[in-house]
């Protein structure tokens, strides 16, 4: 089922497989692996600047495979780690915008703080407006305290990595919600809207991005409407970026890949794992279907 | 999504390609020993100990035996942690603090966010200080001395850092006390320009008594080149201000399970140790001349602490052993690999999330529409699969796969369906006797694991 994405004639780029059939250069720059890192440490090069972009989003795999590097005695000069939420804040540097978010114990506390039974609020902190959010929101914010503020990040945390807040996505989650029996299909309308309305009311309290991942989200946006440039600016002489030791796909750094394919030259190695390898191998095309990458459901 | 792909989460893994031995126990205790006592004996056949490593995939239960294993059969074990210690509170304090004293000018967000994470100043107290040596305040005081006697590591801590002196006459004058409300502070941000200045110009333009007197003591401690004698005084107070001002409140506001107050306590032990060595390690770098003075550093340093053990030296100790959570495996290349706790409930174990299985389900297949929705694959153990794939394949002479057959209440534990995959040699009840015996000897099928043959010296 084609969506209405192919229809439209805007500048809003396209992720690679949806590009016209001419157009092969973009997904023979994607490649996948599994199990396969001796790939990426074969080309270990004497370097004075990185051509190769290591994405680990583990710190502790960055130095994995440095330690490993290092014990073989080949050199590093080639390569430069990162992870994504880094490339986020890089790009959004370069392109003047903030990277500065909060953490998770900020955005505990200012959930928290939302919840009905706090005290009024002082003329200094206007509080939550009354049009604000849905019951459900509230609802599961419940007496106040770390627990439900706990719940309601994890809900939107867990719907952002499903999405990325991207309204295709989020529109998808809905429809699949509504074809669930009772009462799972309210159940999982009430988690999309209480997790939409968490970030709605974090955004609205919160000065700069609400997490890291919104400053990845704002950097992907940049790099798609620039046309790569702020993709260049941050990194200009990065040729590849090889992203290794992930379990699952995220929303967010799909999102990413897919701005990074379809705006620059840069080829993307994506070092799956052998336990789920196969399965994100073959889920990955219809994850890159998406139109916009970094596009919000709040604009 | 086609069926196989579906499936192929839960297809069986691939077998590791070098030779691997079963080891089965009573319990987890058993195991462990079983565990330790392998790394020693691997150790006695001339097999250095930085050739070994013990994964496990939740370190929380396996700590304590292993530890206490470790050292009863002569082995130092370094564990290495997950960053959980920089989720809390103390630590952000004092990255807070290092990130808005770096440097010549700061902007009101950093400047101030040390406020937002509860400083207070040297000898500051709760309102209400009276009340503390009664009811709630007297448990804080005591779930902290009763963490920092758990935490502390036997031979391997620096000293403990003293108390903070409350001294009478230096509480606040300015009403609302310590800390400063979270809604105070961020109004402070909000009514202050967004830009970089010196610390010592925010000073006039902030309204707040108490949010000014931070700003002009912290213009007092910023800047280039702070002495490690300042780090550890500045970071040391704070710490201590917190316990004093902020342990009390949180103990006051929890729930009688105090679960909270002995997290949050156990963060102020370590937050406390990680200063002393911070400090330490700062003077060392000073003084041979291979790091720059800046509070930059310092938190760098604070960084690098915080994500290991208390008293663990940040190079690769080549006589101690790794113990390792599974997915910190991924990419090493280690010759003998022990894992732990191949149980079905513990390794694979179910995530509790929020999405329901049958939306699960839907995301994981992903047909039509909803194939642009990203799923996660915990959903079907994948983390659990790919964490124990990557032990398997971290191996190059050998794996060794322990599992225990009863919890301490006495139910039964199932062996983990990965081991399924796994060709592996099984260790007799004899031979793993005389492995945690007084003097540990190899059983046959890890014998046969290592170079040559005979238990010559190396």
């Amino acid at each position: 089922m084609s969506p209405p994405a192919y229809d439209r004639l805007h500048d809003n780029t396209m992720c690679p497989h949806q590009h016209s059939r001419d157009d092969s250069s973009l997904t023979d720059r994607l490649s996948t692996h599994v199990g396969d890192e001796s790939r990426l440490l074969d080309r270990a090069r004497r370097a004075s600047t990185a051509s190769e972009l290591v994405v680990a989003p583990v710190q502790l795999h960055q130095r994995n495979l440095q330690r490993r590097l290092r014990e073989a005695a080949r050199p590093q000069g080639g390569f430069a780690f990162t992870d994504p939420e880094s490339i986020g804040r890089s790009v959004a540097r370069e392109a003047g915008g903030t990277t500065r978010s909060l953490d998770r114990i900020d955005r505990l506390a200012l959930l928290g703080s939302l919840s009905p039974s706090e005290s009024p609020p002082s003329p200094d902190d206007p509080g939550p407006s009354s049009g604000d959010a849905r019951p459900t929101f509230r609802d599961r914010l419940g007496t106040g305290g770390d627990a439900g503020a706990r719940h309601v990040e994890q809900v939107r945390s867990t719907i952002e990595s499903m999405t990325n807040f991207h309204p295709d996505r989020i529109g998808a989650l809905r429809a699949a919600a509504r074809e669930r029996r009772p009462p799972v299909d309210a159940d999982a309308a009430a988690l999309v809207d209480a997790a939409v309305d968490a970030e709605r009311a974090l955004r609205d309290r919160a000065r700069g991005a609400v997490s890291r991942v919104d400053v990845l989200r704002r950097a992907t946006r940049d790099v798609d409407r620039t046309g790569g440039a702020a993709w260049t600016a941050a990194y200009p002489d990065i040729e590849r970026v090889s992203i290794v030791g992930v379990s699952t796909l995220s929303a967010p750094y799909v999102d990413l890949v897919c701005a990074v394919l379809a705006t620059t030259t840069v080829d993307v190695e994506l070092h799956l794992r052998p336990g789920t390898g196969p399965f994100l191998d073959e889920r990955l095309p219809a994850l890159l279907a998406v139109d916009g990458p970094g596009r919000e459901v709040f604009a | 999504m086609t069926r196989s792909g579906r499936l192929s989460l839960a297809a069986p893994l691939d077998a590791p390609s070098c030779p691997a031995a079963e080891i089965a126990t009573a319990t987890r205790r058993d195991e462990a020993r079983a565990a330790m006592a392998t790394v020693a004996a691997l150790h006695e056949r001339g097999v250095p100990v930085r050739e070994t490593v013990v994964v496990a995939r939740d370190l929380d239960p396996y700590e304590e035996p292993l530890f206490r294993a470790a050292i009863r059969y002569g082995v130092t074990p370094v564990f290495w942690t997950q960053l959980r210690v920089t989720r809390t509170r103390p630590y952000a304090l004092l990255d807070a603090l290092c990130a808005a004293l770096d440097g010549e000018r700061v902007d009101p967000e950093t400047l101030l966010r040390p406020l937002e994470h509860r400083w207070a100043p040297a000898g500051a107290e709760p309102p209400g200080a009276t009340e503390r040596t009664t009811g709630a305040g007297a448990t804080a005081d005591e779930s902290a001395a009763v963490a920092g006697g758990s935490d502390a590591e036997p031979g391997e801590s620096d000293a403990a850092p003293g108390e903070s002196d409350a001294a009478p006459g230096e509480s606040d004058a300015a009403p609302g006390g310590w800390p400063v409300e979270p809604s105070t502070v961020q109004a402070a941000v909000r009514s202050l320009p967004a830009e970089s200045r010196p610390i010592a110009e925010w000073t006039d333009a902030v309204d707040d008594a108490r949010v000014r007197r931070y700003v002009s003591w912290a213009a007092a401690h910023a800047g280039d080149d702070p002495r490690p004698e300042t780090v550890g005084s500045v970071l040391g107070d704070a710490v201590g201000a917190y316990r004093a001002v902020e342990l009390p409140r949180t103990n006051a506001r929890d729930s009688p399970a105090l679960l909270e107050t002995e997290t949050e306590a156990r963060a102020v032990v370590r937050a406390e140790t990680l200063v002393a060595q911070v400090e330490r390690k700062y003077a060392d770098r000073l003084s041979d001349g291979t790091l720059a003075a800046s509070w930059e550093t310092v938190r760098e340093l604070c960084r690098l602490f915080a994500t290991q053990r208390p008293g663990r030296r940040e190079h690769s100790n080549a006589t101690a052993v790794d113990v390792m959570e599974a997915n910190d495996v991924w990419g090493l290349s280690v010759p003998y690999v022990i894992v732990v706790g191949l149980v079905d409930g513990d390794w694979p174990r179910a995530t509790a999330g929020v999405v329901p299985p049958e939306l699960q389900e839907t995301v994981l297949t992903g047909d039509g529409r909803t194939g642009v929705v990203a799923p996660r694959t915990e959903w079907a153990d994948g983390r659990d699969r790919d964490h124990f794939a990557d032990a398997m394949r971290a191996a190059t002479r050998g794996v060794v796969l322990t599992r225990h057959r009863r919890t301490t209440g006495g139910d039964e534990r199932r062996p983990s369906p990965y081991l399924a995959a796994v060709d592996a040699d099984a260790v007799t009840r004899a031979e793993r006797e005389r492995l945690t015996g007084v003097d540990p000897e190899l059983p046959a099928p890890i014998a046969a694991m290592t170079p040559g043959a005979g238990g010559g010296d190396a």
